[in-house]
């Protein structure tokens, strides 16, 4: 019934979302209340009409209450689907959310449903957030102070960033077009070599001017720490190698570098890896020593037979996993760790010790 | 210490019936400049090649490139201390150099097998590198200057670090017969250096990592890294004057695309603003791929202490790529910053995988000030060419397109831990 | 996971961490006597055993112990 038309000169159809408070439902009181949906702008709505003057029209608000869509998600995008399904709208905005944590979950969930179902989406937020941290990939956000005293700067912003995706146009870097970075960084060309850079850079600090680092520190992912084992005497133990200790021979044809598996071997009934039976394979460090003298540095089997010995630890787990770490990506490796500690939990196995190379 | 470095800028770059300089020209009688090196019977083989900016040419198996340099007046030689050549300190009197020029040694990587090292080459991308004098491959500054490759094949029964370092001798030979060409000649310009701080400026020091090759051939006196008068060995940190640098006085080759920015950017870059907005204090060479982490921070230490005895208020820093010897780098950056010493550190980042992995493989909260060269990556693809140069037999696939990188399961196309490029990344 | 360079594993964010010996022999070193370098071997692995004992709330770092204990470990 809604047609799409060509993007030049035609007035976008835009669907925005709010929480319960800037919907004019009432405060925390309401913050349990399930999906609604108004024809028009709503609140902020009309700011965000405002903004875009003739170029786009507010045709519906999508309003849930902040608890609601915490602790529905499932419920509330079904019902945020069925709303875009209906409006069918050329762009979606959300919020802005500014520092309200359970808005801006409501927030990336419009975002994340409208941009399943192909429509550009784009919200606001302050850059901690807790939506920001958890969903820093998925959205566009255009980066706002931590409360609403600057609502029509960020609506404005909102609005403008809103177009250009609904125009089809390409976006260019976070800094130039005023987006949260999304954790993607990409190849450009910059306007002077990077040791002039550098030194700029370096004079500034010295000098006590203000600089921006081109690289932000970024975290890995953190992983809650394992539950401690109560009991040793009685736990299974697993090995997990990244050293490359291989099978003499490499059967598996186990790579040396940038690897995208792992490979299991059977150390039942062996008590000590002899350099005649196994080796390494990882081409990042010289393995002379492992390889003609004593595999063991890189896999402790014989300190652990002993201590299993001893009733130190229960049993070790008869496989052990090999794999290199010399250049192996991010992606792959979180894969292989995932596969191996499928294994190790259908196993029931208690703890792991990896050696890494 | 003072040191004028008397430029012959070269322009073109010609084969021709005597081995001469004259008004941006460099002429060169190729059998006359191979004949001594053919003589060595540690040389099986020696070709000469001119790849010029703009030529449909592709150069694969780099081993080294460095700038025709030689000392004219003053103590020692250009390229001190490395094999065998005189250790008297350099970085005084007058150099003259071959600007806008190298000699490039091309030569079939060393199997390191026997030593105990596994090849990290990839299936698929041939050696993994290569050098394309036009189209997207010019963003490496090898692509603006005249190379005079040499391929060179050593003697069959040597070993590894022996092979290599007739790779190095011969690039080293060729080197002295060209750059002897500007003596008597007038240069082009006269730079002067003189290192004597100004008052009133900030004090900069320049902290470069250089890979050791002790670590991974249990050889001391290894040929296959980065030699700082000639020692390749670990040891602690070495401190240099800016213009021993411009002297040559760090050179060797490890997977970094050549000794020529040694000579030829930061240092030289930095020697200019010299006494102009900071004072270049020093250059202090570390040794990176130390297989325990307290000696990582040891040698980072002692490269603050350099620092903080020399005054300085802040260090520009550059790393060795890839994996573990980024560690020694970001340590340096560490212990300069909690010494006093503010630093930004220049470096490529790891791919980042869609935004699944970080920029850095290690960083901490003391690395605040960072320039990006990108990932290593160049656009591309890089269209097929007429020539290829290169060590060994050259396979076909050589002379078609090239794909451009696919992330860190790809080839690199510059080891830019230098700043030489404009490449870098930024945030989408 | 046990390594010789715990910067790495720890900005990895791996949780418990022990430090090993050098990048090629992470789990004992060759130029100690033999008996010496299996009970270093030991050290290292009964580190590893301690730190699964040990109740952490981010990254971890683990020494071997100076001495090689007997019967820690059974509760």
């Amino acid at each position: 019934m809604y047609a799409r038309e060509e993007a030049a000169g035609k007035m976008f159809r835009i669907v925005h979302y709010v929480n319960q408070f800037f919907g004019g439902l009432g405060g925390e009181d309401k913050a349990g209340t399930t999906a609604q949906v108004r024809e028009g702008p709503v609140g902020p709505g009309r700011l965000l009409q405002q903004a875009l003057g003739d170029r786009g029209e507010v045709v519906a608000t999508v309003i849930c209450g902040d608890d609601y869509v915490a602790e529905n998600e499932t419920e509330a995008g079904h019902a945020i689907d069925e709303a875009l399904e209906t409006f069918k709208p050329d762009l979606v905005v959300a919020g802005p959310a500014f520092d309200a944590g359970r808005y801006g979950l409501g927030c990336a969930l419009m975002c994340r449903t409208a941009q399943a179902r192909g429509i550009p989406a784009v919200t606001g937020m302050y850059p901690d957030n807790a939506a920001v941290i958890t969903h820093r990939r998925e959205l566009l956000a255009v980066p706002t102070g931590a409360d609403a005293t600057e609502m029509k700067a960020a609506v404005f912003a909102m609005a403008e960033l809103g177009l250009k995706l609904a125009g089809g146009e390409e976006l260019g870097p976070a800094a130039e077009e005023g987006y949260l970075p999304r954790g993607v960084r990409r190849l450009v060309l910059k306007d002077r070599v990077g040791y002039e850079r550098a030194l700029d850079m370096l004079l500034a600090r010295v000098e006590g001017r203000r600089f921006a680092s081109e690289v932000q520190v970024q975290q890995y992912e953190k992983v809650p720490p394992a539950p401690t084992i109560d009991d040793l005497s009685r736990a299974k133990i697993a090995i997990v190698v990244s050293t490359g200790i291989v099978p003499r021979g490499n059967p598996d044809s186990m790579v040396s570098a940038f690897s995208l598996e792992s490979y299991r071997y059977s150390i039942e009934g062996v008590d000590a890896l002899e350099v005649d039976d196994w080796e390494s394979v990882h081409g990042g460090f010289n393995t002379r020593i492992l390889n003609a003298q004593n595999p063991n540095y890189a896999l402790p089997l014989p300190s652990l037979r002993r201590l299993e010995a001893d009733g130190q630890i229960g049993r070790i787990y008869p496989y052990f996993f090999s794999t290199v770490g010399n250049g192996t990506a991010v992606g792959p490796a979180r894969e292989i760790g995932r596969r191996i500690a499928e294994e190790l939990t259908d196993a029931k196995v208690d703890g792991a010790l990896e050696v890494a190379g | 210490m003072r040191l004028e470095l008397a430029n012959y800028q070269t322009d073109e770059v010609r084969l021709g019936e005597s081995t001469r300089w004259r008004k941006g020209v460099l002429e060169i009688n190729r059998d006359e400049v191979l004949e001594p090196i053919q003589q060595d019977p540690l040389v099986a083989r020696i070709d000469l090649e001119i790849a010029s900016p703009g030529d449909s040419v592709r150069i694969i198996t780099v081993q080294d490139a460095i700038e025709p340099r030689v000392k004219v007046a003053g103590e020692g030689v250009a390229y001190p201390g490395i094999h065998g050549r005189p250790v008297a300190t350099v970085g005084r009197g007058r150099t003259n150099r071959l600007g806008g020029t190298t000699v490039m040694a091309c030569a079939l990587p060393q199997d390191l097998q026997g030593y105990g090292l596994i090849s990290s080459f990839r299936p698929g991308t041939g050696h993994g590198d290569f050098l394309d004098m036009s189209g997207p491959g010019v963003v490496s500054p090898y692509a603006s200057l005249s190379n005079v490759v040499l391929v060179v094949e050593p003697a069959g029964h040597l070993e590894p670090d022996a092979a290599n370092g007739v790779v190095q001798r011969a690039m080293l030979a060729v080197s002295d017969r060209l750059a002897e060409t500007t003596i008597d000649e007038e240069p082009t310009e006269v730079e002067v250096f003189d290192t004597a701080p100004k008052p009133g400026l900030p004090g900069l020091v320049y902290i470069h990592s250089l890979v050791s090759p002790e670590a991974a051939t249990f050889n001391p006196n290894s040929t296959l890294g980065t030699a700082v008068y000639g020692i390749t060995r670990l040891t602690q940190p070495w401190l240099l004057h800016p213009t021993e640098l411009l002297d040559g006085a760090a050179c060797g080759n490890y997977s970094a695309w050549g000794s020529w920015p040694l000579t030829n950017t930061i240092p030289l870059h930095m020697c200019h603003r010299h006494g102009v907005d900071f004072n270049f204090l020093g250059a202090i060479m570390v040794r990176t791929m130390w297989e325990e982490q307290r000696q990582k921070e040891l040698m980072a230490n002692r490269a603050a202490l350099m620092a903080t005895t020399l005054g300085a208020d802040g260090a520009l820093v550059t790393p060795t790529l890839r994996g573990q010897r980024f560690l020694d780098t970001i340590a340096v950056v560490e212990a300069c910053e909690r010494a006093g010493v503010k630093a930004v550190l220049i470096t490529e980042e790891e791919d980042n995988e869609d935004g699944a992995a970080p920029p850095l493989l290690v960083s901490s909260p003391d690395v605040v000030a960072v320039v990006s060269t990108g990932t290593g990556s160049a656009f591309g693809p890089f269209p097929a060419v007429e020539k290829v140069i290169g060590g060994g037999e050259i396979a076909p696939e050589w002379y078609r397109e090239q794909e451009p990188t696919h992330g860190r399961y790809g080839r690199s196309h510059l080891n830019d831990v230098w700043g030489f490029s404009r490449l870098s990344c930024v945030d989408y | 996971m046990i390594g010789a360079l715990p910067a790495i594993a720890l900005a990895a964010n791996a949780n418990r961490v022990v430090r090993g010996v050098k990048v090629q022999h992470p789990c004992g070193d060759p130029n100690l006597p033999d008996e010496a370098d299996r009970a270093l071997s030991l050290r290292i692995v009964e580190a590893a055993l301690r730190a699964l004992q040990t109740p952490v709330t981010g990254p971890t770092l683990f020494e071997p112990s100076d001495q090689v204990k007997e019967g820690v470990y059974a509760s």
